[in-house]
């Protein structure tokens, strides 16, 4: 017993001092969200490590507890990330509680002056995931700068089952059905119809899988509906804009039409709606009885990927029905206590660069770029050419101000309930726009 | 002996206290501002009604789960074969909830029984919940119960033949007066953990107030991560408040909970009512082969869901990266265990009559030692944080001490109970006999404790090993430092990083920690029989 205690004291104290051996090179520590954007720039680690002598160390986790580190960080000044990946929700709070560098401090600072990729940035997603007010104290939208470069620019997408679509005897009885041919839908009456057409319970077929779960999935794609309705959650022009009196928009027609299309596809519906979320949908749509679904780009790449270098080529993708889509994305944001500042701005410069963004493409990121989707190499992801034309048309439609969570919660709350009849459509919606208004008077204080 | 006794007091008052220093930031951070508002907060006040519901109905039903399974494994002796490996009963605790959510998904997720309970109300997916709880501790409160009972004396027990007491005069006057301290001790525990659930049901069935499913610690997360993109203090602030209602509602839960089954058995165990129909012989009720038979389906049910979970997926064998960590928990058990064991043995010298059994004069101790375990899990994340903060993460060395005093802290809880609970069986009598003879600190250490609960001290270890592993608070806080398993298999099955087939390599560590700790009690079980047969 004795001779066992000692052993495992000797261990505790080796592998203490073993582990707790310093290394003192430079070393750039990264925070984001493990996913294919954080895959893509580990891709380019070695080459990146070899040319600037500094080490990178990535710490990828869950969304949750990425999100909770960063700002935990920040809010305790403990530095311990140099360079944080983050959505466009989380600039708002970067911003106003001072943690974060803007990039008007960080390039007087750089020797490198090579900003040419700027222009190369999708101009209405920059605007949308790395700008924010001047003076955040006195919010005036006619005095907004750019924080931070984006590291990612993400849309929604439609997917499609090809082999469902080019079967010759659906073909057929969708032309025979609708008195047209069947194509990939390209507005919501169509996407209705199509859904309906595939929802062939002798068949085991259903025509679309929506995401219902709480997460922000529900709400991400209502919105999608809306904006192909014409509507918006809240009267402004970018997410991250707004105040205690930004006007709720969800009670007017538009949001009324939308919510009643939405309950309208639940007979087409695949899955269990309300615990279906982004995994959830691929695992549905994987099994090959589902035609249609509307998935975010960074998850375009997952839905394909067979794990052994194949592509699943049965899936297609699409921009969503209607002529806009919706910019959702993060930025890159520089700790400010970190002690590297300057070698993560050149870093997030590196990453910027046109042959780099390329490689970064092929390894799964949505690329901020615009060049990078014109890269031959790029064409050949089956997901890009849908994703670069759903990017040049996107616009703001997803709330990134210090309300945002509390927005997607109640829209959440409200469209399950009316999803599952609980409540009526407009009384839903009545209710949800009254405990916004309440609720988001505090965020604003 | 007296001031030598004194001395337990102020190492177990001192243990207790740095437990309760771990909450500083947290306790100073109350300001019981908004309390009403969030008293009139509809959704709060039903989720925590709702909690502590289920809580309380759930510990219930899995003590008497556990106590029922035991009186059917009776007839199994200990060393028996059979006896010897219902050890694999401890297998589901081993695995941990977010390994239990993971296997669950994979066999379960795409039935039309699972659909039914995910598209349907909030009462069928808490008795979905309640049923993976089954699995995960009702096996395990089974395993102990019968081993409690198997210590019953056998005078007692020839008495009871001999006088032909009724199965409900056994049950009433034996059984259950025999494992009175075990009922509530385990009910204790079930309350705590059934209170704070979050990952199973979260990852499940996606919990929501859409559909009123939420508990409280699914409403406290939702809460944080809205308030968080104004402020992290402004959430901290709000969340410190909603969680300090939390924890009152809590404590005053679990002493009613232990007040009620206090009272309970205290009632029943000295009624003399002995109805004529329930006058039928145990034999009868729980014969031999009824006892093997429910030994063997209880033993395929712990095993069955992890081996048929191999046939859903493919495995991606890629944990080398988990050694560290492995290692590091080993560390943070030994020494943990050794805590645990001396808060036992101090608690239980410092206050011979108060802790010689589970009373209304223990409950305040034993409240004490549940505080931390009766806070909020994201409250723990939160103080984490902050403390880390005041001391820095200037060095590794330092990370990995304050890593291992943590879980030393957050393990003390359950596993200094567990101690304390076989320390029971150290009498009064037997303190004084030694008080008398004026044997020292030493011999009454190694001759009353460690040698007497050898063994219970190596079970300790292996539920101590799975509890550190599984841990998810403070493995996430350090998980930069010493990889977490939880944090790793939950950026696997969730999110945008999502891999099964991964997720289930790293699932086959948590079986083979299980596998171990099964293996391992067998061993010790194996040479107690062994030492058994030799002084016969």
């Amino acid at each position: 017993m004795k001779n066992l205690f000692y052993t495992l004291l000797a261990i505790l104290l080796v592998s203490l001092l073993l582990s707790s051996c310093k290394n003192n090179e430079s070393k750039l520590t990264i925070l984001g969200e493990n996913s294919s954007n954080i895959h893509s720039m580990q891709a380019l680690q070695l080459d990146y490590e070899e040319k600037s002598g500094i080490k990178l160390d990535f710490k990828s986790h869950s969304l949750e507890d990425a999100f909770n580190k960063s700002n935990e960080d920040f809010a305790n000044r403990t530095g311990l990330y140099d360079l944080i990946l983050q959505y466009n929700f989380s600039l708002s709070s970067f911003v106003r509680n001072d943690y974060v560098y803007k990039l008007s401090e960080l390039k007087t600072e750089t020797i490198n002056n090579n900003f040419e990729f700027e222009n190369d940035i999708f101009p209405n997603v920059w605007k949308e995931v790395g700008y924010y007010y001047k003076n955040p104290k006195q919010p005036n939208d006619k005095e907004i700068e750019p924080i931070s470069y984006p590291f990612a620019a993400n849309t929604i997408l439609l997917v499609y089952n090809q082999d469902l679509f080019n079967d010759a005897e659906q073909k057929k009885n969708f032309k025979e059905k609708y008195g047209k041919e069947l194509t990939v839908p390209n507005d919501l009456k169509s996407f209705r119809e199509v859904a309906e057409f595939f929802t062939q319970p002798d068949k085991d077929l259903k025509g679309v899988v929506l995401q219902g779960a709480i997460g922000g999935w529900l709400y991400f794609e209502w919105c999608s509906f809306l904006q192909g309705f014409g509507g918006k959650v809240l009267d402004k022009n970018q997410g991250w804009q707004g105040n205690e009196n930004t006007p709720v928009l969800i009670t007017n027609e538009q949001a009324i039409a939308a919510t009643e299309y939405y309950k309208s596809l639940k007979p087409f519906n695949a899955g269990n709606f309300v615990t279906t979320d982004a995994v959830e949908q691929q695992v549905i749509l994987k099994q090959g009885n589902v035609a249609m679904g509307l998935i975010w780009s960074d998850y375009a790449l997952g839905l394909i990927d067979k794990g052994n270098g194949e592509i699943d080529t049965r899936f297609a993708f699409a921009p969503t029905p209607g002529d806009k889509s919706m910019i959702a994305g993060g930025a890159y944001y520089i700790n400010k206590q970190s002690k590297m500042k300057e070698e993560a701005f050149d870093y997030m410069v590196y990453l910027l660069q046109k042959e780099n963004q390329v490689k970064m493409i092929q390894h799964g990121l949505c690329a901020p770029t615009i060049s990078a989707y014109n890269a031959p190499e790029a064409q050949k992801i089956p997901y890009v050419p849908a994703l670069k034309t759903s990017l040049l048309r996107a616009e703001y439609m997803l709330e990134a101000g210090p309300d945002a969570d509390l927005i997607n919660n109640v829209i959440t709350t409200y469209i399950q309930k009316i999803w599952n009849s609980e409540i009526d459509v407009k009384i839903g919606l009545n209710t949800a726009k009254m405990e916004i208004e309440k609720e988001r008077t505090i965020l604003f204080q | 002996m007296l001031k030598s006794l004194n001395i337990w007091k102020v190492c177990t008052i001192g243990l207790l206290l740095v437990a309760l220093l771990v909450l500083y930031p947290f306790l100073s951070g109350i300001r019981f501002l908004g309390v009403s508002e969030l008293l009139n907060n509809i959704s709060f006040k039903s989720t925590l009604q709702t909690t502590l519901l289920n809580a309380t109905i759930s510990a219930i039903i899995l003590v008497v789960f556990g106590f029922w399974g035991a009186l059917a494994l009776l007839k199994i002796p200990m060393f028996s074969i059979t006896g010897k490996n219902l050890g694999v009963l401890i297998i589901p605790i081993t695995l941990g909830n977010i390994s239990i959510a993971f296997i669950c998904k994979l066999l379960l997720g795409e039935t039309s029984f699972f659909a039914t309970i995910a598209q349907g109300g909030p009462v069928g997916k808490l008795s979905f919940l309640l049923l993976l709880e089954l699995y995960q501790y009702g096996f395990l409160f089974v395993y102990l119960f019968w081993m409690q009972l198997q210590n019953i004396n056998y005078d007692k027990l020839n008495f009871a033949t001999a006088t032909r007491f009724s199965f409900f005069q056994k049950l009433k006057d034996i059984y259950i007066p025999h494992t009175r301290n075990l009922w509530l001790l385990l009910a204790s525990m079930a309350f705590v953990f059934t209170l704070y659930e979050e990952s199973k049901i979260a990852y499940l069935f996606k919990v929501s107030q859409g559909t009123n499913s939420e508990l409280i610690t699914n409403w406290l997360t939702r809460t944080y991560q809205t308030n968080l993109l104004v402020s992290p203090d402004f959430a901290r602030n709000l969340i410190f408040n909603a969680s300090a209602t939390v924890f009152v509602v809590a404590i005053l839960g679990l002493i009613l909970l232990f007040l009620i089954l206090y009272y309970f058995i205290k009632k029943l165990t000295r009624l003399k009512f002995y109805p004529r129909f329930l006058r039928t012989s145990n034999n009868y009720i729980f014969s031999k082969r009824i006892s093997y038979f429910f030994g063997l389906v209880f033993s395929l049910t712990a095993i069955t869901p992890i081996v048929f979970s191999f046939t859903k997926i493919n495995i991606s064998f890629n944990i080398s990266h988990l050694g560290f960590p492995l290692l590091m928990t080993f560390i943070a058990t030994v020494v943990s265990a050794l805590m645990a064991i001396l808060l036992g043995i101090t608690a239980r010298l410092g206050w011979k009559q108060m802790l010689s059994s589970f009373s209304q004069q223990s409950l305040l101790f034993f409240i004490l030692l549940f505080v931390l375990l009766l806070v909020p899990p994201l409250v723990l994340l939160i103080t984490g944080y902050k403390w880390m903060s005041l001391i820095g993460y200037s060095s590794f060395t330092l990370i990995y001490v304050i890593w291992i005093v943590g879980h030393v802290l957050l393990t003390l809880p359950v596993l200094g109970s567990f101690v304390l609970f076989n320390h029971f069986r150290v009498g009064n009598n037997e303190l004084d006999y030694l008080q008398v003879y004026k044997l020292g600190k030493r011999e009454t250490i190694r001759y009353s404790f460690l040698k007497r609960f050898k063994a219970e001290y190596l079970l300790l270890f292996v539920i101590c090993y799975s509890f550190v592993w599984n841990e998810a608070v403070l493995n996430n806080l350090f998980s930069d430092f010493i990889p977490s398993f939880v944090s790793g298999m939950k950026m696997l099955i969730t999110g945008r990083g999502v891999d099964y087939d991964k997720a289930f390599g790293y699932l086959l560590t948590s079986f083979a920690v299980a596998s171990l700790s099964a293996g391992i009690w067998r061993f010790i079980i194996e040479r107690a029989h062994k030492q058994e047969r030799k002084e016969l």
